[in-house]
């Protein structure tokens, strides 16, 4: 396809296609495959001009190559095209808009006077009826001061004034409602599966994997615990507890027998089960999220909610304040320009704007904010805890030592746990497969019933014998293995700086798997970063033995931390917290970590972790950098800070309106007018960026 | 008004009721409204056409003035730095 460079400044290209026409698939099918090309940093494409603008970082040379060589069909095959795309909403909603403000303009330049004047009547009639039918119910809201500030101004003639009251009102209307439209979809987007891989059990029953693309309606697929299930369909094998917050918005498990009906996006908590899948992957579980964000009204904060509830407050106010001006003056001019200062509807339009448009920066930012309170919890937060393997600690984990004991062989050793770990969604498994994938150690399904034990490890069979992979509490106290007398001497002097994983297969110890686990190099750093933001207390909790925990801890500079720590005790943690009224915030990413991600006041989770952790969290965070949180904070801190400058500028800049108004300086249309303009620029200030760009 | 008038008002919409409505939503009068709405619809997705250029060239413009911006910074400290004797080390 041929490209034409229309503009140029270093790390920003703009360029046209030379087609005679592109189409949104088309559109979407260039930006889709731009964004994943090395070094581009942002990208728009416009398919009405078929214009691309395209920011990058990465030498032109070779971004110029790859544009030459870019071909719709080519890229159709390399780009996911399952992800919805928001292109024609927003195209609407920018036609819309456009011609909203055209409209206006254009009627009163050319249109004669009686037909602008039934035309704004026409128009504004409607919000009128609106008003009339709220008032009746008795609640006097701000549709109804905004119904009788237009009615005044149509009684008194003043049909310009009434008509730009109305232009300014939709266009307010326009702006929130698409804002609001646009803030779902991305929240929808970035909450919709994005798995490859499911495990498809064939006519024998043993399960082979294949892409999410190659199942069909009928096929039976198997769904270990702690992985989320890919498509909808009809349990056939297991009795599971199922986490469908994703779905109904409610963090507790639900159990489903044989027969049940379940849905893709819900997370097996507990148990393993066979699934016999009844639809084909497709746009079921996005149109769900989306459904689930409205009903649940998850994307309303505290503020917002404050704010709504006060504007409807001071409805009454604001008419007393008319009338009261009318009775001391005995001026109607006056009384009106009170009127037009209806301030609720500003305080009621620009709290949601701020709050959708910070939960967009954030999710440009790759962090997804599921919902604007949490960002109001973040910002007045006093405790931070953090889960230690994989989010203090970097998402991988090394295999650095593999002990045999009970004359096996290392490889041998090495295998067999790799082929336990398969299953399990954890980082140290990980560490495990890859150890064993560069050595080249292959491995048949050669074990059967995996049985995974939260946070302790993985009980399977081998042949005969019963094998198990996990921490020394698990092996060695829970199913009593036993160290063989020869081997005894070199488990007593095995490393105290690594974590070791320990394979006991027959009930008795078979190796012990070193695991070295890094912390992240930007973790004190991040931790003092965020003493800084405010953050009274920095609290680490882990599984991890003692030793290990005091190291860690000490390395990265945390108030408190607590070491061997099960599940449960983590959500005793946070309600001991609470208990003491502190707001917590809790980072985790792995599957022992989702009882307390649910209890805390916001749940962080770090992206690379388990699937059911991103599920359960309020808050997810894609990238593997720790200040990531710290920048959420500061995002957080700058919209309360808004939200308060807001609260101040409408009550100060109306309330000055309403003095002139009453005391005859501002006749109503500018008075209108100021308002009204006044609260346009506030909500378009509502949108823009929050933080600067930091390069 | 006259009677006059009042009574060339009355035939005026008599002949109106019916035939004008027949001619108005005759064949050749549809085809006529095919044609203005088809022209109406092309003036707007010129009109958004054009809207969106204006959005690239202004986004031209700022990327551009943001340039300029950079290049002045660069080109003050490359000055302040050559005015300065000795080595910046923190006392």
């Amino acid at each position: 396809m041929r490209f034409r460079i229309m503009h140029e400044t270093p790390g920003r290209i703009r360029l046209r296609a030379e087609v005679p026409s592109m189409s949104i698939r088309e559109a979407d099918i260039l930006e889709a495959w731009l964004k994943n090309c090395e070094g581009v940093d942002q990208v728009t494409v416009h398919e009405r001009t078929c214009g691309i603008i395209i920011l990058y970082h990465t030498e032109r040379a070779g971004l110029v190559k790859a544009l030459s060589g870019f071909s719709y069909a080519q890229a159709a095959k390399e780009v996911d095209l399952t992800v919805h795309s928001s292109r024609l909403m927003n195209r609407q909603y920018k036609e819309k808009l456009v011609f909203h403000v055209m409209r206006h303009f254009l009627r009163r330049l050319f249109l004669p006077a009686p037909l602008r004047i039934a035309l704004t009547v026409g128009e504004t009639l409607p919000r009128i009826f609106r008003a009339v039918k709220t008032a009746a119910t008795g609640h006097l809201t701000v549709d109804v001061l905004d119904g009788i500030a237009i009615t005044a101004a149509l009684v008194t003639r003043d049909f310009s004034t009434a008509g730009s009251v109305n232009f300014l009102l939709k266009l307010g209307e326009l702006l929130e409602e698409w804002t609001h439209k646009k803030s779902v979809e991305d929240l929808a987007r970035s909450m919709s599966l994005q798995v490859d891989k499911v495990w498809r059990l064939d006519e024998e029953g043993t399960p082979c994997a294949v892409p999410l693309s190659g199942v069909v309606p009928g096929d039976r697929i198997l769904v270990h615990t702690g992985h989320v299930l890919p498509l909808d369909g009809i349990l056939e094998q297991g009795d599971v507890m199922l986490n469908q917050a994703s779905l109904t918005g409610e963090s507790v498990p639900v159990a489903k027998r044989p027969g049940a009906a379940v849905y893709a996006g819900s997370v097996v908590e507990e148990g393993n089960c066979v699934i016999r899948v009844t639809r084909a992957a497709g746009e079921n579980r996005y149109d769900r999220i989306v459904r689930m964000i409205e009903d649940s009204e998850r994307l309303k904060s505290g503020v917002e909610s404050k704010a709504g509830r006060l504007a409807d407050r001071l409805v009454p106010w604001c008419l007393g304040g008319s009338l009261l001006t009318w009775l001391l003056t005995r001026n109607v001019a006056r009384a009106i320009s009170v009127l037009m200062v209806d301030f609720s509807c500003a305080l009621k339009l620009s709290m949601p704007l701020s709050v959708l448009s910070a939960m967009r920066e954030a999710g440009r930012h790759n962090i997804t904010v599921k919902g604007g309170r949490y960002m109001e919890l973040v910002s007045g937060a006093d405790t931070v805890i953090f889960d230690k393997t994989g989010t203090l600690t970097k998402a991988c984990p090394t295999v650095t030592e593999v002990v045999p004991f009970n004359g096996e062989k290392e490889e041998e050793m090495l295998r067999t746990a790799a082929c336990l770990e398969e299953h399990f969604p954890h980082s140290v498994a990980n560490a495990v497969i890859q150890a064993a994938k560069a050595k080249g150690l292959a491995h048949q399904e050669m074990h059967s019933e995996v049985e995974y034990v939260v946070a302790h490890g993985i009980a399977t069979k081998i042949g005969e014998k019963r094998a198990v992979i996990g921490s020394a509490h698990f092996v060695f106290e829970d199913e009593k293995v036993e160290i063989l007398p020869g081997d005894r001497e070199r488990f007593e002097t095995l490393s105290q700086s690594l974590s070791w994983l320990y394979l006991g297969i027959g009930g008795v110890l078979s190796a012990a798997i070193g695991i070295s686990d890094p912390v992240r190099p930007e973790a004190a750093g991040a931790v003092e970063a965020l003493r800084r933001e405010g953050i009274g207390k920095t609290v680490m909790l882990t599984g991890d033995s003692r030793k290990i925990a005091e190291r860690t801890a000490s390395e990265i500079g945390v108030d408190e931390y607590r070491a061997e720590i099960l599940p449960e005790d983590k959500a005793a943690y946070i309600r001991s917290e609470h208990e003491a009224g502190r707001t917590v915030i809790m980072i985790g990413d792995g599957i022992n970590d989702t009882p307390a991600l649910s209890l805390a006041d916001v749940g962080v989770a770090v992206g690379t972790g388990a699937v059911i952790a991103r599920e359960v969290a309020d808050i997810t965070i894609a990238a593997e950098n720790l200040y990531e949180l710290v920048w959420l904070k500061r995002l957080s801190d700058a919209l309360m800070k808004r939200i308060n400058r807001n609260y101040r500028f409408v009550m100060g800049f109306n309330g000055a309106l309403i003095l002139l108004g009453a005391f005859g300086i501002l006749p109503p249309a500018v008075s209108a007018l100021l308002h009204n303009t006044s609260t346009i620029l506030l909500s378009m200030d509502c949108l823009t960026g929050l933080l600067k760009e930091e390069k | 008004m006259t009677i006059g008038s009042k009574l060339a008002l009355f035939v005026g919409g008599v002949l109106f009721g019916s035939a004008g409505f027949k001619i108005l939503s005759s064949k050749d009068a549809k085809k006529a409204y095919v044609h203005v709405t088809a022209a109406a619809l092309r003036c707007q997705d010129e009109v958004m056409k054009q809207v969106e250029l204006f959005q690239e060239s202004c986004s031209d413009i700022l990327a551009e003035a943001k340039k300029l911006n950079e290049e002045r910074a660069k080109a003050e400290a490359a000055e302040a730095e050559a005015a300065v004797i000795g080595e910046g080390e923190p006392a």
